[in-house]
């Protein structure tokens, strides 16, 4: 992407969350039945936000990594509740990375386009963080497969119709062991959704599979080739990693913003607040910590656009290192700041903070990525 | 953490473990385990059996109507209280009025007051606070006008725990204008029932609903309901801060969230992880010396000794303690944390909707308790004190 688009996307994205966004809006549509507004959602596709990051043959712009960074940012700093991250970069991306071309046409371009939504069910309740610890299993069964499985945390998974399921080939399968993403509708026999607000204010499911049918054409991948879906799945989440980083600088830029506007105003003992040099060195630790999680971050937009896995991998777990630090910070020294107005649902450092605070805990936390960080500066040794 | 005990204390906690588990109902023990919101009648019922025992005002003299507990019993009887999941006890009766009326009262208002507070057949709440003064109360601006033998206040009170259930609210008012702020503060005592009293509930970020704004318009206080002298209110509400005692119900309450974090550690394989292990082992550490700094201050005030300013460091390690510890149970809790059980949450449900036990509150306790370094004197003003009573800055 040109930086002129670059900063067109920006423009229109920022303006969109001065308009559509806000906590007013986000706690009106968090209780609606979505979870979103579905005008909102429209507007995306129209825009064509929904396409940004993929091939234009999909009816994407090409814009990658870098117009998937610039949206999420603006959602961060909005407050918005547009399931971007569960359809485009989670559904989409999966799609993208080992869709056959037909899958690609018919769910990508639906997705693109407005018409369907997805979400990737992958965590397991012993799961953990870690991908390849799937116990799902999908087993032949005449000519297709049957998918027994629980899957949590599907992120919007609450209002879809179309789920990608991760999935281990059962025994019995020369591609035993195996991951693979199979397609499930939601209203297929033996699908249990049970879903629910999120604590900071989003939606999601637990997902109950209980011998639900599942085509061979219906597994993402070409069903003639014995497939191994987990390195796509982990490009995807390494994607989705950096996608939430994004959205975590726009909502601490939007907390810092705050903090600092409540300190020069809110006066107590006859001066403001922020007379007092302790408070203004720890807002400078907060600002800190905001630019140096700025530059990982967009350390590992490059390293998705282009480089090895194996750099990935480093570029993306050191951004969630370092925002994973920097959410805790940011958010609870804005609540302290505050005082008690920092503890309440109507004011605004509450909302960022409870969403920055779920961030840290998204696609592993600190230490799981300082764990895998460190692998990777290991095998370099 | 073993203190050292007589064998009548020995035989008092007994006492005191046998009273628990046979007037603790079980429904509430539960909910408190499972850090879900207690209803007003699940504080009740546990504060009218302490009330009836004598024991809830557990602080006051005995001639008073108080138990004649040593200092070592009544930190025995909040550790055993926290450990077997009694509900908190709101201590603003108990804790705040019941002291200033005993210190400052008339004979009409002891009568009138004290076996109300002792038997918890009477809910009291604060107001101090307002939104132009919080740390610096002083500059409170409620204002309380003399009309023959009543004063008539206007004004709004906020952050009033518990005012929703309150009958009484013990209030700082301003009767006139002097040199300095302290002055000119008069302490009233104002039913919550009397015409012009409105209690707005403020929701706090995890959705559960404790605080109040409390708006006074021409609200009538008879003159018998102030406490001490006119204008000399500040002086009152100084008393108690100068005979805080330490509450050791924070230990309890670090301790008991330090064995869910146990458990949902095990149950979720973070037990096996280096990282975890080393951190788990830096919160042991300080917790035992947040327990032994409490010592100290017990083993002085068993002595007779007032307690200074260093139990300001107690206050701020206490709170950032727990807060840890809430914050590890989240973390551990991983995506198991991320729905928002409000059924549970609430008490309307026993059972977890969409998650393990571990998990299913840890969210929600983690944002609440952010509150506990910033109400009832924010962790920077413990520092301010620190620094200027015990560094002489």
């Amino acid at each position: 992407m040109e930086n002129a688009e670059k900063q067109m996307l920006r423009e229109s994205l920022e303006r969109f969350a001065r308009e559509k966004g806000g906590m007013e809006r986000r706690l009106q549509w968090s209780s609606s039945e979505l979870g979103f507004d579905p005008s909102s959602w429209r507007q995306f596709a129209e825009n064509g936000w929904l396409g940004a990051m993929f091939a234009e043959q999909y009816g994407g712009f090409g814009g990658g990594a870098a117009a998937m960074a610039i949206i999420m940012e603006s959602i961060g700093y909005g407050l918005l509740l547009e399931p971007y991250l569960a359809c485009v970069v989670l559904g989409g991306g999966m799609i993208e990375r080992i869709g056959t071309e037909h899958q690609k046409q018919q769910l990508l371009g639906k997705m693109i386009d407005g018409e369907i939504r997805l979400a990737l069910a992958f965590a397991e309740p012993r799961s953990g963080y870690d991908l390849g610890n799937c116990k799902t299993l999908l087993s032949k069964s005449g000519e297709g497969y049957v998918l027994n499985g629980q899957k949590i945390a599907v992120v919007n998974g609450d209002s879809v119709d179309t789920f990608l399921v991760t999935a281990r080939i059962a025994r019995g399968s020369v591609d035993r062991n195996r991951l693979v993403i199979a397609v499930v509708p939601r209203a297929a026999n033996g699908v249990t959704v049970s879903g629910y607000a999120t604590v900071d204010g989003l939606r999601g499911c637990n997902l109950g599979l209980s011998g639900v049918r599942v085509d061979v054409n219906d597994v993402l991948g070409d069903s003639t080739v014995s497939i191994d879906s987990l390195e796509a799945l982990e490009n995807t989440i390494d994607s989705a990693t950096t996608a939430v980083c994004a959205e975590a600088l726009g909502a601490m830029s939007a907390l810092l913003a705050v903090t600092v506007d409540y300190l020069k105003t809110r006066k107590q003992f006859g001066r403001p607040l922020a007379d007092n040099q302790a408070l203004q060195h720890r807002v400078v630790d907060m600002y800190i910590a905001l630019e140096e999680s700025r530059v990982l971050v967009a350390d590992a937009v490059r390293a998705l656009e282009g480089a090895s896995p194996a750099e990935c991998r480093s570029a993306v777990s050191a951004a969630k290192v370092q925002v994973g630090s920097a959410c805790r910070l940011l958010g609870q020294e804005a609540v302290q700041l505050h005082g008690a107005i920092g503890t309440t649902a109507e004011y605004v450092a509450g909302s960022y903070f409870k969403r920055l605070t779920v961030i840290g805990s998204l696609f592993g936390n600190r230490s799981w990525h300082l764990r895998r960080f460190m692998q990777q500066e290991q095998k370099e040794v | 953490m073993d203190i050292a005990m007589s064998s009548e204390d020995r035989a008092f906690v007994e006492d005191v473990r046998i009273f628990i588990s046979e007037h603790l109902p079980a429904g509430v023990a539960s909910k408190v385990s499972n850090d879900q919101l207690l209803e007003k009648d699940d504080y009740l019922v546990w504060q009218q059996a302490l009330g009836r025992r004598g024991w809830l005002a557990y602080t006051w003299p005995v001639d008073a109507g108080g138990p004649g507990w040593s200092v070592i019993r009544q930190f025995l009887f909040e550790s055993l209280c926290a450990e077997m999941n009694c509900p908190p006890i709101v201590g603003f009766g108990t804790k705040m009025a019941g002291p200033i009326i005993l210190e400052f009262g008339t004979d009409w208002q002891k009568a009138r007051f004290l076996e109300p507070i002792r038997k918890s057949t009477e809910w009291w709440c604060q107001g101090y606070s307002e939104p132009s003064a919080g740390s610096d109360l002083a500059a409170l601006s409620t204002q309380a006008a003399r009309v023959g033998d009543k004063y008539v206040v206007n004004g709004q009170k906020i952050w009033t725990s518990w005012a929703h259930h309150a009958d009484w609210m013990f209030c700082l008012v301003r009767t006139s204008r002097e040199d300095r702020p302290q002055k000119g503060i008069t302490f009233l005592l104002i039913d919550m029932r009397s015409p012009g009293v409105e209690v707005k509930p403020i929701l706090s970020i995890d959705g559960t609903h404790s605080y109040n704004s409390v708006f006074l318009t021409d609200v009538e206080v008879p003159v018998g309901n102030r406490i001490g002298e006119e204008g000399l209110g500040w002086s009152v509400a100084k008393f108690l801060l100068a005979h805080e005692r330490l509450d050791n119900s924070s230990a309890g309450f670090i301790k008991r969230a330090l064995k869910k974090l146990r458990a949902a550690a095990e149950a979720t394989g973070y037990m096996e992880d280096p990282i975890f292990i080393s951190t788990l082992g830096e919160v042991k550490v300080r917790l035992r010396a947040l327990e032994l700094l409490g010592m100290t201050v017990l083993a002085a005030v068993s002595e007779g000794k007032a307690i200074g300013p260093e139990v300001s460091a107690i206050k701020i390690r206490s709170s950032e303690l727990f807060q840890l510890v809430l914050e590890l149970t989240f973390e551990v809790a991983g995506y198991q944390a991320l729905p928002y059980d409000e059924d549970l949450l609430l008490g309307r449900a026993m059972v977890p909707a969409f998650s393990p036990g571990y998990a299913a509150l840890a969210a929600t306790k983690y944002f609440n308790r952010r509150s506990v370094s910033i109400f009832g004197g924010t962790t920077e003003i413990q520092k301010n004190i620190i620094a200027k009573r015990v560094l002489g800055f």
